[in-house]
Order: C-alpha cells, then structure tokens, then sequence
C-alpha cells in the first residue's frame, strides 16, 4: 500500500474531483469545498517548493482567481488538477517577483547535503524523511527538475498536463522529473544522509 | 553525533500519512525504482487536511463570484483542459486552414513568376535573346538574324538592342496605337521614339527597320536583299555554324545597307506597313 505514489492516489479520486466541480460550476457551495480538499493539499505542497514559507498566502490569492473564473474551466477532475496548478505557479511567480526572495537559500541545503551521516542507514532516511528535508532536497534540484517533480508527485499531473502547466514541451519536462528524481533517489541512496541531519542542521554549522 | 541520535522519534514529526510507513521491502537502490521515490517524497511533502479558514475564504469567493454572475464568463484557451480529442479536431482545422492558406500564396507566388518571366520585358540583355531565341525567330520572320544588330548600328546606342523581333512588333504595333495618346507614353513606345531619335523620326525609323526584314523577293531594294540573305543563311539553316559568324555577317550587310536603304525613300514609310497583313 502506498507504494503507486501520491499521484496514483490522487488520480483515484478524479471521478468523483470531476463531479463536485461540476456542481460547483452549476453553483453549488458545499461541492466548491469538497473540490477545494481535494486539490489543496497537493498545490499547497507544490507552491512551498515554489515560495516556500508564503505558500499558504500565494494559496489564499490563487484560491480568490479560481473562485471568480470557475465557470470559465472545462475538463475533468485531472484538468481541474491541471488548472488549478497554473493559476497557484502564475500566482507564486508573481509572489517571487514581488518578493524577489528565493524559497531556498542554496547554502543552507548544501550544508544539509554535505552533512556527514556515518550513523544513517538507508532504511532510516527512508522511515525519517521529513517536509523539511524534502522540501530541501527537491529545493537542491535545478528548478525545472523540481518544478516537474513536484507537478508528478503531489499535484498528481501526468506528463502533458505537467507540460502545459510549465509551458514546455512534454519530452522536457519528462526529461526533467526522471532526472530530479533519479538525482533525489541519489542523495537518498544507502551514501545519503538522515533527516536527523536537517534536524540539527542550526546546531551543527 | 548524539544529538542526532537522541533526536524525537521520527514519527512525531511525520504527518497523517500511516500508509507511507513502508516496512523491510526496501533494498539498496529500490529507490530508483521510482514509486517508492515519489510516494516517500509525496508522504513527505504533502500535509493532509487543510486550514479551515483558508478553506472559508475560498468558499465566500466562491459565493462571491457566484453573486456577480461570473458563471456566464466565456472559456478562453487556458480555461479548456479537456481532453485531446477535442482540441484535436480544432488543431487539424487550424492546420488545414494554414496548409490551404500557404498553398494560395505559393501558388500566387508561381503565377507571379510566369507573368515575370513570360511578358515583355525589354531589359533582356541582347547576348541573351540571340542566344535562346534566334533559331525560332530565324523561322518566324526570315530575316532576323540579319538585323539583330543593326539597331546598335544605326541608332549609336549599344547599352540595349533591341531584339530584331521586338522593334518589328513595335513599329507594327506603332502605327495602330498612334494618336490614340497614353499607350505612346508606356516605356515600350518611348524606347522606339528614342532608338528613331524623335517621334517624328519613327515612321522612317520603322520603314528601315521592316523593310530590313522584309522578304528578300521583295523588288527595287539591293541593299536589304543582300543583307536579308546574309542574315537568312546562317539562321534559316538548322546546321548553322555559329552566332558569332551570323552577327559579323549581318553587320558587313547591314552596314552599307542602312545608309543607302533610309535616307533614300521616306516615302516608303506607308508601304510596309500597308503591306503587312
């Protein structure tokens, strides 16, 4: 169990995703809320790796768009997962243009990386992975190669949805998730460190 | 070292995600197996549940939107995440119109190219014209070999010679456009009034020059019968030897035959244009 990933889960509930929007085009309050559960969670973890700490604001901003322009959308519950993701990366974006911050400051994840860990073993960093440290370690990847991996992984969008989300051809952005992952699986791998190194990270440098 | 050891179980930090416990199938390397992977990562960063007052502002925007109408707002191309089947039909329409679209443009393009290449364009260079078109006008008109250069000759100007062809279509051609006004002011027109050296000058012009190519049969004009012959051997003959011969022969005819044929009979402008059918 659990091992098709978020975005096989995610997928499970397109149906009935689909469904509660169609009722909420047709105005209904109480299917909007139950759209708004289903999405959330996934475009909430997908804009922190964007913006990191601001995510729940650029959330409320976005969640205020997709409000005002649902009865413009047509598609199933995967295109709602799809449209909602380019109104939060549209409204993230903006936010760092405003913002001009990074989400995450490059020193602080390559002393998280570079952190010896000779008491970790690879069943431990799998058990102890926590938000923190995925967040730095997708946040060490080139940003097209964690942009496509957290579209995949906790939006739940397949490759061309993902695509048309960044804006880039299909084979790129394909390209670029095997390659983040295959990188993040690296750093995790039986060399890799434990989370209970980003958990003293403050203290040890 | 210890301080990692002795940190808070893992578990406390981790979020409501009891399946993403995974337990002893995992070796080293099964994490670039992918699913693994991505359902740790997922487990990792995604919280389930969500805040519940963000969740109340959204569904007040909703209601919001809901009041104004905003139901009614028309789908544009970034709204539509339907599936491929149906932007297909809409993509192989645009298609069709661009490909019909680049076709009547290429084939405007072409049709541009034959009128180029096809009408009158008296800027041919003269090599070329005798070059090419020799042969056919030598059966057309008999005599055109003989008076392809002699434009140059008797009017001074080397920079553009007319074709023996084109002078004897436009002095034929003049006589029924004078006085009827514009078409004498076209390029074509104004270049004949030059190479006769004044538009009072072109009958007599014309009359040298059709009586040049007139047939040889033709009585009471030596000079022209001899230069007509000289220029007919050459180009008349399928086997002729070759253009250079056919240009200087035509030049020792014409030669002695421009100054004798001309001045001499003005009168004669009318005749060969009355004889022509």
């Amino acid at each position: 169990m659990g091992h098709g990933g978020e975005s096989r889960r995610v997928k499970a509930y397109d149906g009935e995703l689909g469904a509660a929007v169609e009722r909420a085009q047709e105005g209904d309050e109480a299917a909007f809320a139950v759209a708004y559960r289903f999405v959330q969670p996934g475009l909430l973890a997908y804009v922190r790796g964007l913006v990191g700490d601001d995510a729940e604001d650029v959330m409320s901003d976005a969640w205020l768009e997709i409000a005002r322009d649902l009865g413009r959308f047509r598609g199933d519950g995967a295109g709602f997962r799809g449209w909602t993701a380019t109104i939060a990366r549209h409204r993230a974006l903006d936010h760092l243009r405003r913002q001009r911050v990074r989400p995450r400051p490059s020193a602080l994840e390559q002393d998280v990386l570079d952190l010896p860990g000779p008491q970790s073993t690879y069943d431990q960093a799998m058990e102890s992975l926590s938000t923190e440290y995925a967040l730095e370690l997708v946040g060490g990847l080139p940003r097209d190669q964690a942009e496509a991996v957290l579209l995949r992984v906790v939006v739940g969008l397949d490759g061309p949805a993902a695509a048309r989300v960044l804006g880039k051809r299909p084979g790129a952005v394909r390209t670029a998730a095997y390659r983040g992952l295959k990188r993040l699986a690296r750093q995790l791998g039986p060399d890799g460190v434990t989370d209970e190194a980003s958990q003293t990270l403050g203290e040890s440098t | 070292m210890g301080e990692r050891q002795n940190d808070g179980g893992p578990a406390g930090r981790r979020r409501a995600h009891p399946e993403g416990t995974p337990s002893g199938r995992r070796g080293p390397g099964a994490a670039t197996a992918g699913p693994d992977l991505e359902a740790l990562l997922a487990a990792a960063l995604i919280r389930e549940g969500v805040d519940v007052g963000a969740e109340q502002r959204a569904v007040a925007a909703f209601l919001a939107a809901r009041e104004t109408g905003a139901r009614g707002a028309r789908t544009r191309r970034r709204d539509d995440w339907r599936t491929r089947g149906g932007r297909l039909g809409r993509r192989s329409l645009k298609a069709t119109l661009s490909v019909l679209i680049a076709g009547l443009t290429l084939s405007g393009v072409a049709v541009a190219g034959i009128g180029a290449a096809g009408g009158p364009s008296p800027d041919e260079p003269a090599r070329d014209v005798s070059g090419t078109r020799a042969p056919s006008s030598g059966t057309a008109t008999p005599s055109a070999g003989g008076s392809t250069t002699a434009p140059e000759t008797g009017s001074g100007r080397p920079g553009r010679p007319a074709t023996a062809k084109d002078t004897e279509a436009h002095c034929r051609a003049y006589d029924r456009v004078r006085g009827r006004g514009k078409a004498l002011d076209s390029a074509v027109w104004k270049r004949l009034v030059e190479a006769a050296g004044g538009a009072a000058d072109v009958g007599a012009y014309c009359a040298g020059r059709l009586e040049a190519d007139a047939p040889s049969g033709q009585p009471g004009n030596e000079g022209n019968g001899r230069s007509g012959r000289n220029g007919n051997g050459p180009t008349g003959e399928p086997g002729a030897n070759t253009f250079g011969n056919q240009g200087s022969s035509g030049n020792q005819g014409n030669g002695p035959a421009g100054p004798t044929g001309n001045p001499g009979e003005p009168e004669k402008s009318g005749n060969p244009g009355a004889g022509r059918p």
